[in-house]
């Protein structure tokens, strides 16, 4: 029940999230479309490599005997998340010639999207429950 | 089991986190462009700097990883 709420409310901070950058992205196109592209590739790369990182720390933060996948292979995946955003900053940055300021704001909000989610998405409250289990467990 | 730190803390933890790789590269691609000014190695020492930095945040970001689960 707590879990279910919890997820709704992950999505619904992704779906406010994406809203706004799309409504950032819109106004910043109509007064600097460079800074636009700039600021949408930082979402993207942002959301991609942060996407990962939340994926990697999910499954290493369990104790070693837990985990499922070894560390050359989170390795691997940042390696290929890394080299997929240099890519896409180099494409927005350099060829397309957009904005690197707005590349980073960009990048920022998906910061941002993580930090909340993090602190007080599905994670923080599981770990809450656990917790609540265990006091529970002790009473008995 | 319950993280002790507070909401500001395991924000910050995960602030640092996301920025170390971009961070490592900006200034690992950084150094690699002032050292190809000055020795006209262009570009080679940009693509090594780049590299160094890549290296450097995959490392915290494993060892932070580590320290979590420990």
């Amino acid at each position: 029940m707590r879990t279910d709420r919890a997820d709704r409310a992950s999505r619904n901070v992704l779906a406010a999230s994406a809203g706004v950058s799309g409504v950032i992205t819109v106004g910043l196109l109509l007064w600097r479309p460079t800074v636009a592209l700039g600021y949408a590739g930082g979402v993207v790369t942002g959301a991609g490599m942060l996407g990962v990182l939340v994926f990697i720390l999910t499954r290493a933060t369990v104790p070693s005997e837990e985990r499922t996948a070894p560390i050359w292979l989170l390795l691997v995946v940042q390696t290929m998340k890394l080299l997929v955003a240099a890519a896409v900053a180099f494409v927005v940055i350099l060829v397309w010639d957009g904005s690197a300021a707005g590349f980073a704001a960009g990048y920022t909000t998906a910061v941002i999207v993580l930090v909340v989610m993090r602190v007080y998405g599905p994670a923080s409250s599981a770990a809450d429950r656990s917790h609540s289990d265990e006091d529970a467990s002790d009473a008995e | 089991m319950r993280d002790p730190r507070s909401p500001l803390m395991k924000g910050a933890s995960y602030w640092i986190l996301a920025w170390s790789v971009p961070i490592s590269i900006a200034l690992g691609y950084g150094a690699g462009w002032w050292l190809d000014q000055r020795f006209g190695t262009d570009p080679l020492l940009q693509i090594i700097g780049f590299l160094l930095g890549a290296i450097a945040g995959l490392v915290q970001i494993l060892q932070q990883t580590d320290d979590n689960a420990d």
